[in-house]
């Protein structure tokens, strides 16, 4: 069975995949191959060094096949070149189109995990989202469904609700790329997480349509519920501010998913995982392509793994937590390995906006608007031949068996994940409740919002209580300094911090083997076939 | 600055073991309870036996929250006097190292313990004369050389009821029957035979009493060179190919004499390459593996990475840990040692030759590398049981200095070296590799390794069964008793009670298949689990052995080196050792066969269960290992439910091999030390960030937010 999806064997590679080609003969230095480079000798072996960490190793032995090796490996690296699309702009690119004799959608196959990740290019899942969270005062605008106030930013924006669109359009201007403040996610005791870009440099920061901001608004009834979580976060901020990042398209989406995922059991199951990675990387505008490498030599500065460190990142978590997680290392490979196969709509594009008007393009040739659809409605849209759509990384049922998704789960996972949160417990009165504290990120360290504009004076940070402090000296282990369930507070000592062998070691064959031999996946069967038997005997007696 | 809180004064009087005697104490005294600057603490009794050093906690009396796991000998605030690695006093904030005669008292006492916990206690609030008895006492007793007899060992074997069992399935090697049995079982009587030349150590006191060597050794030769030059047998193969150790010659200066010993050797070897024994491999590890001095030079940096008094330390060395970590050396002597372990088991299995290993008096790195080997070679030696026997055999009985290698009696620290830790670190990297073929836990070794601090226990605290035997006779002056029965640690009972115990056995160890095949199909399916990823091939490709190479390329290109010529791999020496290696690993595991430890880089990780079970600030909340432990004891209780219920069912009573399994459903979230975290201490990193955001920061500004912190805890409280 095909397990990278479309690549079907192990001595297959995606052209994008390969990093670098090299060529060896024992009568001169190895080279590296490209379309502009020439190869001045016929190779005797051939070296493919893949982006996922696979070498496929080829040999030519010298038996009249000579010529056709110097062929080979030109083409390859022509190839390989023609694959990088030439720039990120939705209408540049060519050379790719999705065999559309071939519908890729199988509909008789059931995507599970697609029906319930929500893909946020709808307002009805944004809307569903923001119900889930429970944050109260936040709304969901339209304001930028045309993509006119922000083209980066996704269709729908979580606002306050006191903030009339009209008000909302007048800030876009003073942010950089006019990625306005907007939530992320709000925290069942009151906190709210925020993301924006900085400000732009051309911006007034008294100016009156500043703070009309969200953090300026009054939301809400803040709560006090961080601090009371463990102390993992610093304080008790009502809102907190994962910015300012200047671009808010790169570290905002991995700190803000990264809260997240210790904040928010529902994002650490297989569905929740897949909407945040959604919302805050693919709708939120992180520039894939470009930080991927995928596209022309050009542009070599712009690339950076924000998004495989990401990845890392959760494998830390996982393997930290192993009881707290829906899905496993497994599917996080996959994602990883995903990520350099271009086949889907979700590593292709740089912002929403893109996505749709690729899709729009080359589908139905016109500019009237329509929701964006993007894979989902590709169904609707069949009659025209020349559809080019990917589906997003999700549909996995095209690429990996039945059998091997059902490795993406996690046997021991939580046992009832996606249960929406509940609204934070009536707890300690805060010193602090009704104040409006806004702490921001900068440098590392969270501050107290300092922004020359601010109307108020800042209020003081809480202090960072050490939770053994506040919580009397020791009760046993499940005494009451334990964080709230569903906080996960990962240790970042130098030895928490582990290598991910299964992803960075791939190419070594027995780093694969036996490496969750205590199996539960295999104990778990084995309980199944118990199970069954046991069944299968007290039917089997007469009674 | 300490928050005092009026001492109350009541009776808590040191809870002795028969023969232990209290030597001194002092009172007030405050145990902080973890040095992070916020002297939390508790105020408490500080005490002195011949036993162990002990801190009474003036509130302990009515703790009742008994932790699952529990030491029954030596408890959370317990210091063996064995157990305690170096005293620092500290004066005007100034830590000096204790040793010997003192002038001067210090103010805190921090003692840092062999088993990597830390105590520090501050004596401020003590009377001056308490402070100097315990503070001489303590230093006295712990630091300063010993006499053998002064070991609590002897004490305690003269006061303590003896009413151990002794039914044991640990066998002891004391007898001739034991190593008959031993030869019988690995199929070695053809060609080996135990001798009682030893008999009254008339051979060498460093001999056991009974040893094998192989059928055509004479006594003579055996007496010859006090058993120096003799072939002694360890184990035999299932091929036949036996492994053995050897005693080397010293290096001699006379020219003559080494002209003799040489021959002598020749004509050992000569004797036993001939048919019936197969050809002979000598490997003279003094050449091949770390000295036992870098040994200790890497243990003791390694250690240090754990000795931690305060939070602020730990957080000022975590941002150097890993090159901290990889200039201590210690996981690369792991790896040799493992390495050489796998070259050993490849002329055994595959060459069918024995090998013989050298070195000066062949109990040091010949035990470590003879025990892994079988280990890794013979499922018997993977079981609870078969592992203590081979302790027994190779170390205990085979004549492991523990005295000197461990310095119990402060003697010489130049003899001093982790042998025996080393063993333990490389069979837990085994452990951690493939847990389902060991039926003890890393907890197992945990506590084995804690053990050899606690001298109750005859087993580690002898050079050698002669030494041993001398002293258990009681031939000194006033003993009344007769001879001293020593405990051995294999008793586990002396330490652990039975639910404590249960963390010593491994719920999902795949027992061998038991033949009879129509009972039990379960069985059988359990011992071929196997997991693959659904991103791995499952057929092995048939360029495995040419793949490895290609990563190694692929690794040096990830560390942006220059690839080396391709052409090259193919002109490299048939390297039978790797083949070896790569051919077992391409294939699935089997749990009761050979098993070789993967070597690479990556996979030689840190113990972190031992090392890092006493420092909160490693700790995770509801994860770790322990999380997944947990869980597959919950399914591991609910099929052997259901498997015994399938018995019932089939009305056949078989009397069930089914572990106890440690309950630890009703603690929801467990730390991820767990059963070592026995105090819910949290540690918060600091305020200030340590790492490289300090250069971003503006001095000034941090000044200034520090105060604010300081002065809002006021408004807090």
């Amino acid at each position: 069975p095909g397990s990278r999806g479309l690549i079907h064997s192990e001595g297959e590679v995606a052209l994008p995949c390969i990093h670098k080609l090299v060529a060896a003969s024992s009568f001169s230095k190895p080279k590296v191959l490209t379309a502009a480079s020439t190869l001045k000798f016929i190779p005797e072996e051939l070296a493919v060094f893949c982006r996922d960490f696979r070498l496929l190793h080829f040999y030519f032995p010298e038996n009249g096949l000579a010529p056709q090796a110097f062929r080979v490996a030109n083409a390859i690296a022509q190839a390989r070149e023609a694959a990088a699309w030439l720039g990120d702009t939705a209408e540049g690119h060519d050379g790719w189109s999705y065999p559309s004799e071939a519908p890729p959608e199988e509909e008789e196959e059931e995507e599970e995990g697609l029906s319930t990740t929500l893909l946020f290019e709808s307002l009805r899942d944004w809307e569903k989202e923001l119900q889930r969270l429970g944050a109260a005062g936040w709304r969901v605008s339209a304001v930028n469904e045309r993509f006119d106030m922000a083209p980066s930013l996704p269709q729908y924006l979580w606002v306050p609700s006191g903030l009339l669109d009209h008000d909302l359009k007048r800030t876009f201007a003073h942010f950089q790329e006019r990625r306005v403040p907007r939530l992320c996610w709000h925290h069942p005791g009151g906190g709210d997480l925020l993301r924006a870009a900085s400000f732009h440099p051309a911006s007034e920061p008294g100016s009156e349509d500043v703070s009309a901001a969200p953090w300026s608004c009054k939301v809400g009834a803040p709560g006090w519920g961080m601090e009371k979580d463990g102390g993992g976060w610093k304080g008790a901020p009502p809102h907190r501010l994962v910015p300012p990042e200047p671009s808010d398209r790169d570290l905002n989406c991995l700190l803000a998913s990264l809260v997240q995922l210790l904040g928010d059991p529902h994002a650490r199951s297989l569905p929740g995982f897949q909407s945040l990675v959604q919302r805050e990387w693919v709708a939120a505008g992180h520039p894939f392509p470009r930080r991927l490498g995928l596209l022309c030599r050009d542009t070599p500065r712009e690339e950076a793994p924000v998004f495989l460190l990401f990845l890392d990142c959760t494998w830390q978590l996982l393997w930290q937590f192993p009881a707290d997680f829906g899905f496993t290392e497994a599917f996080l490979l996959a994602l990883h390995d995903s990520s350099f196969s271009p086949y889907f709509s979700t590593f292709r594009f740089s912002c929403q906006r893109q996505r749709g008007h690729s899709s729009m393009v080359r589908g139905r040739g016109t500019q009237t608007y329509r929701p964006m659809g993007g894979w989902q409605d590709a169904g609707g849209h069949r009659g025209s031949p020349r559809t080019c759509t990917f589906p997003p990384v999700w549909a996995w049922g095209q690429r990996y068996t039945r059998q091997q998704q059902e490795q993406f789960q996690n046997p021991m996972g939580p046992p009832t994940p996606a249960e929406s949160l509940a609204p934070g417990t009536p707890g300690d009165p805060c010193p602090w409740r009704g104040s409006r504290l806004v702490l921001a990120l900068a440098k590392g360290s969270l501050c107290p919002h300092a922004l020359p504009w601010w109307t108020r004076a800042p209020l003081r940070p809480p202090h960072r209580v050490s939770p053994s402090e506040s919580q009397g000296t020791q009760g046993g282990l499940l005494g009451p300094c334990q964080p709230r369930p569903g906080l996960l507070l990962p240790g970042t000592a130098g030895p928490c911090i582990r290598l991910w062998h299964r992803c960075y070691l791939r190419g070594l064959p027995q780093e694969q083997r036996g490496r969750l031999a205590p199996s539960l996946a295999g104990l778990t069967e084995e309980l199944q076939l118990l199970q069954d038997r046991l069944h299968a005997w007290n039917t089997q007696r007469p009674h | 600055e300490i928050h005092i809180k009026e001492p109350i004064e009541k009776e808590v009087n040191p809870h002795l073991l028969p023969g232990e005697l209290l030597l001194c104490e002092a009172s007030t005294v405050y145990k902080y309870m973890q040095e992070d600057g916020s002297n939390r603490g508790t105020y408490g009794k500080l005490v002195c036996t011949n036993f162990k050093i002990s801190f009474l906690d003036d509130d302990s009396a009515s703790d009742d929250n008994e932790p699952q796991f529990k030491n029954k000998i030596v408890g959370e605030n317990d210091i063996t006097l064995q157990c305690v690695d170096q005293i620092y006093g500290v004066y005007d904030e100034k830590k000096k190292l204790l040793t010997g005669q003192l002038r001067k008292y210090p103010e805190k006492l921090i003692i840092y313990c062999k088993d990597l916990r830390v105590f520090n206690f501050c004596l401020r609030y003590t009377k001056e004369e308490e402070v100097k008895r315990i503070v001489s006492g303590i230093v006295h007793h712990s630091q300063t050389p010993k006499l053998l007899k002064r070991l609590f060992l002897f004490s305690y074997a003269s006061a303590a009821p003896n009413n151990t069992d002794g039914r044991n399935q640990t066998v002891m090697f004391e007898t001739l029957e034991d190593w008959r049995d031993e030869l019988e079982r690995t199929k070695g009587n053809v060609k080996y035979k135990a001798v009682t030349t030893n008999e009254g150590y008339r051979v060498s006191e460093r001999l056991p009493l009974y040893f094998v060597v192989p059928m055509c050794i004479s006594e003579e030769s055996i007496l010859k060179y006090d058993g120096r030059g003799i072939p002694i047998w360890c184990w035999s193969c299932h091929n036949g190919a036996a492994l053995l150790k050897m005693s080397a010659f010293p290096k001699e200066q006379d020219d003559s004499t080494s002209q003799t010993q040489k021959a002598f050797l020749d004509g050992i070897y000569k004797t036993i390459s001939k048919p019936p024994y197969e050809l002979l491999k000598v490997d003279d590890l003094s050449s091949s593996l770390p000295s036992l001095q870098d040994i200790q030079t890497a243990y003791t940096r390694f250690k240090q990475l754990f000795l931690i008094d305060n939070s602020t330390d730990f957080w000022a060395t975590d941002v150097k840990w890993f090159s901290l970590l990889e200039s201590t050396n210690w996981l690369e002597i792991i790896r040799r040692v493992l390495k050489k372990a796998i070259e050993v088991a490849e002329c055994l299995e595959i060459q069918h030759t024995n090998v013989v290993l050298i070195e000066e008096s062949a109990t040091d790195l010949c035990c470590v590398i003879s025990s892994l080997v079988q280990v890794m070679m013979d499922s018997y030696s993977r079981t609870k049981s078969g592992f203590q026997s081979l302790i027994q055999k190779e170390w205990v009985i085979g004549g492991h200095c523990f005295l000197d290698r461990c310095n119990h009696l402060h003697k010489s620290e130049k003899e001093e070296a982790p042998v025996f830790l080393l063993l333990l670190n490389c069979v837990w990297q085994l452990v951690q590799q493939y847990p389902p073929a060991f039926e003890f836990t890393e907890t197992y070794l945990t506590v084995l390794s804690d053990s050899l601090y606690v001298p109750i226990f005859s087993t580690f605290f002898f050079n050698s069964q002669h030494q041993r035997d001398t002293n258990k006779s009681g031939e000194s002056l006033k003993t009344q008793s007769g001879p001293f029965r020593f405990l051995t640690v294999w008793d586990w009972s002396v330490q652990f009670d039975p639910k404590a115990q249960a963390f010593l056995n491994n719920p999902l160890y795949a027992e061998k298949p038991k033949p009879d095949k129509s009972q039990r199909k379960t069985a059988r399916f359990k011992h071929q689990r196997q997991l693959s990823l659904p991103l791995t091939q499952a057929k092995p490709s048939t360029k495995r052995g040419f793949f490895r190479e290609e990563t190694d390329h692929l690794i040096k290109n990830i560390l942006g080196k220059r690839i080396g010529k391709f052409i090259n791999c193919s002109d490299e020496p048939p390297n039978s050792l790797r083949e070896f290696y790569e051919s077992w690993h391409s294939k699935p595991v089997d749990y009761h066969g050979l098993l070789l430890p993967r070597i690479d880089g990556p996979e030689i990780k840190v113990w972190a269960q031992r090392y890092l079970r006493w420092i909160p600030e490693a700790q995770l909340h509801g994860g770790g290992t322990i999380a997944t432990a947990a869980k597959i004891l919950d399914l591991m209780e609910e099929v052997q439910s259901l498997q015994v219920k399938m018995d019932e069912e089939r009305s056949q009573a078989v009397s069930g091999d089914v572990h106890s399994v440690p309950m630890l459903r009703n603690s929801a979230r467990l730390s991820s030390l767990f059963p070592f975290a026995l105090l819910q201490r949290q540690s918060v990193k600091p305020a200030l960030p340590t790492s490289t955001w300090k250069d971003l920061e503006d001095e000034d500004d941090l000044v200034k937010r520090d105060d604010e912190f300081v002065d809002l805890s006021g408004d807090m409280l």
